[in-house]
């Protein structure tokens, strides 16, 4: 099991897609400007529309286990970016800066460019290619 | 007769049906009874160059310069603090409402063509697909509303020779609630949109197709248009979206939530106040 790491900020420019989740719904509610790292083990992979969803378990400072969801972009996105509905697994260990929600809820989003397996290994070079979808610059 | 008789006259009779079907530049097909040929390729995938803004070339909300009524000005403003909050402001689509016209054309995910003679339809990974009629019809008395429209379209033939090379639609008969992008940027709430269109392959670089859009909408000071172009992709790999597989986004009222892995509630915002549960009968 891992553990919630701490508190980061936004820490230098993210590489940026274009906004298919505005297609959706706003970024907005995800806090990309107090990043999180987390670890934790895959619960399930789930790749499907209208966003894919990685069900982490992370171990809190009390011993107990909490599960996120973390939300990413579309199977469509992450297939064109090299992606597969077998890339991760149940069982990944991984190590991930999300965006969390800004409730303080177990919730938040992720982006291929920011998760590495717990044990070193990196994801392949093709996955690293997106990061956290344009989608939340509207112009205040 | 003899044959060599006949060959003039048909010679003749020739040359005028060419003359006839030829006419002038601008010659307009409305009998629907057209040689394929004579359509222009748009075969492939269609990539939107730029992001999912409605025009393109102009940054997301208030960057898009639209020209709104103070209404509804004033209503763009407020979809903007809700998103920046963490709502989903006047953008309907994070519960799976379709896009609708004119937003379905900001093509999210790539699109496709298939041109027929009597009909041009428009496929969508996340929408349902555009029926363009040019079979020459009027347009119906009081047809049902739909998020994407009725459209009624004529190919055009601009430079005389033979070739159909531009698709002048208009549709009409839109349902709602629609907006033209993420933001929330609106459009009345009469829908009574009508929107015009050029579409058309770009005369240097055919592998880019342009849709010329003007809306006219009661939302708006005047009609507004915006030039969509695409890029072509002839490899195509088409990857469903189905909006309603698996959407964790939850409206309830006027409030979003999110479900948790084991299927509960969350808040999206600070302090956010759980769903009036009114309806509920609590166990004594």
């Amino acid at each position: 099991m891992g553990r919630r790491l701490a508190m980061i900020s936004a820490a230098g420019a993210l590489a940026l897609t274009a906004g298919a989740a505005l297609a959706h719904h706003s970024f907005a509610m995800f806090d990309r400007a107090n990043q999180v790292d987390l670890e934790g083990v895959v619960q399930e992979f789930r790749f499907v529309n209208p966003h894919t969803y990685i069900n982490l378990a992370v171990k809190k400072d009390d011993g107990s286990t909490e599960t996120w969801s973390l939300e990413g972009q579309s199977p469509a996105a992450l297939v064109r970016a090299g992606w597969s509905s077998k890339t991760l697994k149940a069982g990944d260990e991984l190590k991930m800066r999300i965006a969390p929600l800004r409730s303080g809820a177990p919730g938040g989003a992720w982006a291929p460019n920011q998760i590495n397996f717990r044990d070193g290994r990196e994801l392949d070079a093709s996955q690293r290619s997106i990061g956290f979808p344009d989608s939340s610059e509207l112009q205040r | 007769m003899t044959r060599r008789h006949l060959i003039a006259p048909l010679a003749l009779s020739v040359m005028l049906l060419a003359l006839l079907t030829s006419a002038t530049s601008g010659a307009r097909a409305q009998d629907g009874k057209q040689d394929n040929g004579k359509y222009p390729d748009w075969t492939g995938q269609w990539f939107r160059t730029g992001g999912v803004q409605f025009d393109p070339t102009k940054p997301l909300g208030r960057g898009q310069e639209a020209p709104l009524t103070p209404e509804y000005q004033a209503k763009l403003e407020a979809s903007i603090a809700d998103i920046a909050a963490g709502g989903h402001g006047l953008n309907e689509h994070t519960s799976c409402l379709p896009h609708g016209m004119p937003r379905m054309m900001n093509a999210v995910y790539p699109i496709e063509f298939v041109v027929l003679p009597k009909t041009t339809y428009i496929l969508f990974d996340e929408n349902l697909p555009r029926r363009i009629y040019t079979d020459g019809r009027n347009w119906p008395a009081e047809p049902e509303p739909a998020f994407a429209g009725y459209s009624i379209g004529h190919w055009v033939d601009e430079a005389g020779d033979g070739r159909f090379n531009v698709l002048e639609v208009e549709t009409r008969y839109m349902k709602g609630p629609r907006t033209f992008e993420g933001s929330g940027l609106p459009l009345h709430e009469d829908n009574e949109t009508v929107i015009k269109e050029r579409i058309f392959l770009d005369k240097e670089k055919p592998d880019l197709l342009h849709d010329e859009i003007t809306t006219s909408d009661h939302a708006l000071t005047r009609p507004w248009t915006v030039t969509k172009t695409y890029r072509r992709e002839r490899n195509a790999v088409w990857i469903p979206n189905e909006c309603g597989e698996d959407n964790r986004h939850v409206t309830i009222g006027k409030e979003d939530y999110m479900i948790s892995p084991d299927g509960l509630l969350m808040p999206v915002k600070k302090d956010q106040p759980p769903p009036d549960l009114r309806y509920f009968r609590s166990k004594k």
